[in-house]
């Protein structure tokens, strides 16, 4: 462990480095959403370009559009070149350095700096993810994204950068196992992560060569529009393979491998089989081998291996959690308010208000007069009618003012059977149907409960959006059957709807 | 754990280096390096010494042939065997930021044994080394004895040297043969590469020398030295006449300036010493013997650059 350790410490400048600049990289991102937000949807951008970045379906006003493009777009590029430096510098560049001199007269075997080594590169990769997850977690909760971008969504589209950073980890260590220098090796792997990127980014351009980007494991990182489309999982499964494929092959390329020959050492890969053993008489080959070979070392090399594999695959396991996290069911959460089924009562002639029988607060019921009004046309007296039971919660008139027929009079709300009105938005509309369940928290009273959508209404709520970045709202209303007795009328609620992922 | 005790400290069968390009640095080359000795490796550079090294280290994979060390084969049992060896590479080179204290702390790690802290302690007074310093800060030759205390510390069966004493002053030098020779008291194994001479002349017992990739042979130094010719400088009362000498065995007249006479002698000095009896003598200067020209025989016609030659060998007069 003491070279797992010495290396990650040698690491420890560039994590913070790294990790605190794309910390503040993903929290500036945050912040200047909102001022930006209303110029990015207004401006028409080529569709090619939307696509190439990842905002294809969406466009730039939306977060998850947004976001993807500013900064999952070119964030693996800036992760990537610390893991080509890393990597190549890991084992290559102790060659380089001089300092593997040291290390290979210790008692180490290659296998265990083959693991440990690269190891280290994966933590400190995983670090470097962490600390910028930790510039979502801190700005965030003060920019007003909307709803569809969580900081979990974030993070997990952070975290799922890990098996494409691991691959160039991999081919990193492969080329350093191979190439004459560090320098060498860390322009062949650079010049890899490039033609990965740069083969997805020109297939999404353009239909023509839209078979490229299947060429490129950049493709299969799924990191084009992550916060959209999400990620399949057996891309997932084909990233590894390769990187697990690649890690073996630099593995015996590097236990092959001869320090300090500043060659290419593709011999290597064929590992010790080159060398012609000395047929030694019997008596010369007892007294130059040892008297007994042991079978330990190989199993304990071969145990490594496995730790080593499983660690690895335990990176990509993780990961897998985040994006199952990005996979995950969308919770949505919408603004509501308690509704209850309302009517007015409107004048029911031009006239004046002679008598009213009902107050705010009082119940009346259906069809009853709740006053009276006293025609200035042919002296009759016309009766104002509840137009449903209910409970009297507004008067918007007093006795002996004039009122003009279909005047709106009195409120008369049905308490008797509260239910609860949600704002969705149109983008969201899609995913909205009547018989979903819904998660109601009352805010006044902290209490939550559940009830299902009822129905939802065909025309936006007022005012209509009359700009481009503002969105329609439209009603869904939900039942109440058995509500609270201290619910009112309008008091503000959320509504958490659970989405299955498209 | 197997006996291997009966076993050379090093061995190689064979042994041979082709690098790419067709260069060979190593040809059927046998050696054995007994126990408890003091071995040193000659040969100017390019000779094959460091890739030598480098084999038994498991660094580079001969072309042909088999080294051990211990008795263990340095590429299927490498690990083993480098747990007998302490190694002082001739580049030196620390990861970056790390103390001397840092460095003992890993190595002790790595090889897996807790060092023995007085003798630690001894070494860092004896060579005068400040280990709370970072190694990268430190100068050539304290990087020097920080790298000799790593070889040192865990007390290895077989100590491989390369260059050790480069880049130290004088007094650290007498340090270094005064801990080697220690070394060899306690039955341990020192083998060291050199091309400087005198280094070698005054702590080995025996020095394999190699030439262009081959072994010359192995030399027992003291069996060497009794069989150098050596130079005896007589000073007489008066000139004498070069002639009575000429016919001595083994002593042939080299110089002559006045009653000033230099005579190189192979074999003891009986003869000579007898036969100045007959004259007055003022003054007589026995050197000791040198094997420098003696090596330098064995180099053959390829000689080092006169001035490579000169700092090589400083009490040397080139030729």
């Amino acid at each position: 462990m003491t070279v797992f350790w010495l290396s990650l410490r040698s690491f420890r400048t560039q994590i913070l480095a790294y990790g605190i600049g794309l910390g503040a990289w993903a929290a500036a991102v945050c912040f200047i959403f909102t001022t930006l937000q209303d110029t990015l949807s207004s401006i028409d951008y080529p569709q090619a370009i939307l696509d190439a970045f990842g905002a294809g379906s969406t466009g730039l006003g939306d977060p998850r559009g947004y976001f993807s493009t500013e900064f999952f777009s070119l964030a693996p590029l800036v992760v990537g070149a610390f893991v080509v430096i890393a990597s190549t510098g890991c084992l290559a560049g102790e060659e380089s350095r001089g300092t593997m001199e040291m290390l290979a007269s210790l008692p180490l075997s290659r296998l265990h700096l083959f693991v440990w080594k690269p190891l280290s590169v994966l933590v400190a990769t995983i670090l470097v993810l962490a600390l910028s997850s930790a510039g979502w977690a801190l700005a965030l909760p003060f920019v007003e994204v909307g709803r569809d971008v969580t900081v979990w969504m974030l993070i997990g589209a952070t975290m799922a950068q890990l098996p494409f950073l691991a691959l160039i980890l991999a081919v990193g260590v492969l080329l350093g196992a191979l190439a004459p220098t560090r320098a060498t090796a860390g322009a062949w792997t650079a010049g890899f992560l490039v033609v990965a990127y740069l083969l997805a980014a020109i297939g999404a351009i353009s239909d023509s060569v839209s078979a490229l980007k299947y060429a490129s494991p950049y493709y299969y990182a799924d990191l084009t529009g992550i916060l959209i489309d999400g990620i399949k999982p057996w891309h997932q499964v084909l990233l590894d393979s390769i990187t697990v494929g690649v890690v073996l092959v630099g593995g015996v390329a590097f236990s092959g491998r001869e320090f300090g020959a500043e060659r290419w050492q593709f011999g290597a890969l064929l590992g010790r089989r080159d060398v012609r053993q000395v047929a030694l008489p019997v008596p010369e080959a007892a007294r130059v081998l040892s008297v007994e070979a042991r079978g330990g070392d190989g199993g304990r090399m071969l145990a490594m291996l496995g730790l080593g594999l499983l660690l690895l695959a335990g990176g990509g396991g993780a990961v897998y959690g985040y994006r199952y996290l990005a996979t995950a069911p969308r919770v949505l959460v919408v603004d509501g308010r308690v509704d209850a089924p309302s009517a007015v009562a409107y004048a029911p002639a031009n006239g004046v208000i002679s008598i009213l029988t009902a107050s705010e607060g009082d119940d009346v019921q259906q069809g009853a007069p709740v006053g009276w009004v006293e025609s200035s046309t042919d002296d009759a007296t016309y009766p104002i009618v509840a137009p449903i039971s209910g409970r009297v919660t507004r008067v918007e008139v007093r006795v002996g003012q004039l009122a003009l027929a279909g005047t709106p009079l009195l409120l008369i709300s049905d308490l008797g059977s509260l239910r609860v009105s949600l704002d969705i938005d149109e983008a969201d509309l899609r995913d909205i149907s009547v018989g979903q369940p819904v998660d109601v928290t009352v805010t006044a009273l902290g209490a939550g409960l559940s009830t299902r959508i009822a129905s939802i209404s065909g025309v936006p709520r007022e005012p209509a959006p009359t700009r481009a970045s503002q969105t329609a709202k439209y009603e869904a209303r939900c039942t109440l059957p058995n509500p609270d007795p201290r619910l009112r009328v309008g008091m503000r609620l959320k509504g958490r709807i659970t989405i299955p992922r498209r | 754990m197997p006996t291997t005790d009966a076993l050379p400290a090093i061995r190689s069968v064979g042994l041979a280096k082709e690098y790419a390009g067709g260069v060979r640095a190593l040809l059927d080359f046998n050696l054995e390096v007994p126990r408890g000795e003091v071995f040193g490796l000659l040969g100017q550079n390019g000779a094959g010494k460091t890739t030598l090294i480098r084999i038994l280290l498991d660094m580079i994979r001969p072309t042909a042939g088999q080294a051990a060390v211990m008795g263990l084969d340095t590429q299927r049992r490498g690990v083993e065997a480098r747990r007998h060896i302490g190694y002082l590479p001739s580049s030196l080179r620390f990861p970056p930021g790390m103390t001397s204290t840092d460095l003992f702390a890993f190595v002790a790690g790595v090889r897996s044994v807790h060092p023995d802290a007085a003798y630690l302690d001894s070494l860092v007074r004896r060579l005068d080394l400040n280990p709370g310093r970072r190694i990268d800060t430190l100068s050539r030759g304290n990087q020097q004895k920080v790298a000799l205390i790593a070889a040192l510390m865990t007390k290895p069966d077989l100590l491989i040297l390369d260059e050790p004493t480069s880049g130290l002053d004088p007094l650290m030098q007498e340090v270094v043969d005064e801990i080697v020779r220690e070394v060899a008291a306690d039955g341990r194994t020192v083998f060291f590469s050199s091309h400087i001479l005198p280094e070698v002349e005054a702590l080995c017992h025996e020095v394999a020398v190699l030439r262009a990739g081959a072994l010359v042979g192995v030399f027992d130094l003291a069996e060497q030295r009794r069989l150098a010719p050596r130079l005896v400088t007589v000073t007489f009362a008066a000139p004498a006449e070069p002639d009575a000498f000429g016919a001595l065995e083994g002593v042939r007249v080299v110089e002559q300036a006045g009653a000033r006479v230099v005579f190189e002698v192979t074999g003891n000095l009986d003869a000579l010493v007898k036969r100045l009896g007959a004259f007055s003598v003022v003054d007589v200067e026995a050197h000791e013997p040198s094997l420098e020209d003696f090596f330098f025989a064995l180099y053959g016609a390829t000689r080092e650059a006169p001035d490579q030659a000169r700092a090589a060998a400083p009490t040397g007069a080139p030729r």
